[in-house]
């Protein structure tokens, strides 16, 4: 039974390194994010190798049940990651907006057939 | 007080130059009826139709050659159209920017009422509830505009009755700040704000509006619910951010507000 945990866990993390590989390979990702998505599938084969380590850091963190230390972490990271893509976002809708406006008021000026804006 | 600035404008090279910035969004409607009230009262000043990315032939109008018009690429929001005819107006050099609903709400012949206090105001708001009138909103409209009227009087210690209106009138100063920085959507009364916390003074007249003559309202029902949470909380976190950003641009004006 236990055993068949730790293969399930090694296919399964090995699969996401692989996948993220793959991305990194096409230039899919951009390399902060494909560092921080290696690192993180790095680190899942480490715990489901390394099958001590889990208990270990658990044990040095005075938590009482190892796997809620992972929930802890996993559920961290999950919410670091989404504020910063909320300021992502956020920053990019933002410069679309703008865009479009220097765009619209371009595209006016260019209708005007006006080289320069009138001096302000 | 109207006289002060009639003898401006008579003066042909003190004159301000004018922009009327008509936000539109699906108005074929209402567009060319518009215009033509705009020309008709005031023949010589620029109207910009600012399109915020409308599906219909908004802009393919009789009547819009009449105007300018700065096409959005696509849909951005009121707050972006709007703001896209102040940048217009900062970069033509415009002395005064008119706001002025593409949707046949505002009238051109209550346009002068805004103008002439502008003399004494950054930003002049045309409002519909300073004089006892007949004017009867949705319930929901009603409630938002009693909601931003407690807010505004807590906030910057004074009454705006009419924060949610759209019939505005801008100079020099209010124009380079809000092009700079203009609230996203339901920004109507979250500039009101913004420009009072920023140090600007912002008057209300009284002023006579019609009712909608065609094209869709800006905000349903529970959207504006949304909107209005949404402006609640950005309002409130605001407080804490423009204060001291004004204090920083040098432009706090110790008397912020006029109207009493």
């Amino acid at each position: 039974m236990d055993q068949q945990i730790q293969v399930i866990s090694i296919i399964g993390s090995v699969g996401v390194m692989l996948f993220v590989t793959q991305l990194i390979r096409r230039r899919k990702l951009r390399e902060e994010y494909a560092l921080l998505w290696f690192a993180a599938s790095l680190g899942l084969i480490l715990i489901s190798v390394w099958r001590g380590l889990l208990d270990r850091a658990a044990k040095l963190l005075g938590v009482a049940y190892p796997p809620s230390l992972l929930l802890l972490a996993g559920i961290a990271m999950g919410f670091i990651l989404s504020i910063h893509f909320s300021l992502s976002l956020t920053r990019l809708s933002e410069q679309n907006k703008r865009l479009a406006q220097e765009l619209a008021l371009l595209a006016n000026r260019i209708e005007r057939g006006e080289g320069r804006p009138a001096p302000s | 007080m109207a006289l002060v600035y009639s003898n401006k404008r008579m003066e042909k090279h003190s004159r301000p130059r004018v922009l009327f910035i008509v936000p539109a969004y699906n108005e074929r409607e209402s567009l060319p009826g518009v215009i033509a009230d705009l020309r008709q009262h005031f023949p010589d000043d620029q109207i910009l139709v600012v399109d915020d990315g409308s599906t219909d032939d908004t802009v393919a109008l009789a009547g819009i050659h009449l105007a300018e018009v700065v096409r959005l690429p696509f849909n951005l929001g009121i707050g972006a159209t709007v703001q896209t005819g102040l940048l217009y107006a900062v970069r033509n050099g415009y002395d005064i920017a008119v706001q002025f609903d593409g949707d046949g709400q505002h009238r051109a012949d209550q346009v002068e009422k805004l103008l002439a206090q502008l003399d004494f105001a950054d930003a002049v708001i045309g409002s519909r509830f300073l004089e006892r009138n007949s004017y009867r909103g949705s319930i929901f409209r009603r409630a938002g505009i009693f909601i931003f009227r407690l807010v505004n009087s807590i906030l910057v210690g004074a009454t705006i009755t009419d924060n949610t209106s759209g019939f505005r009138a801008y100079g020099p100063r209010a124009i380079r700040f809000l092009a700079e920085e203009y609230p996203h959507d339901y920004p109507e009364p979250e500039s009101v704000i913004t420009l009072c916390r920023a140090g600007y003074r912002v008057k209300e007249v009284a002023v006579v509006m019609q009712r909608r003559m065609g094209g869709q309202s800006s905000i349903g029902l529970l959207k504006s619910v949304y909107y209005m949470a949404k402006v609640l909380v950005a309002v409130g976190i605001g407080v804490t951010r423009t204060r001291a950003r004004s204090l920083q641009n040098g432009s706090a004006n110790p008397g912020y507000l006029d109207h009493r």
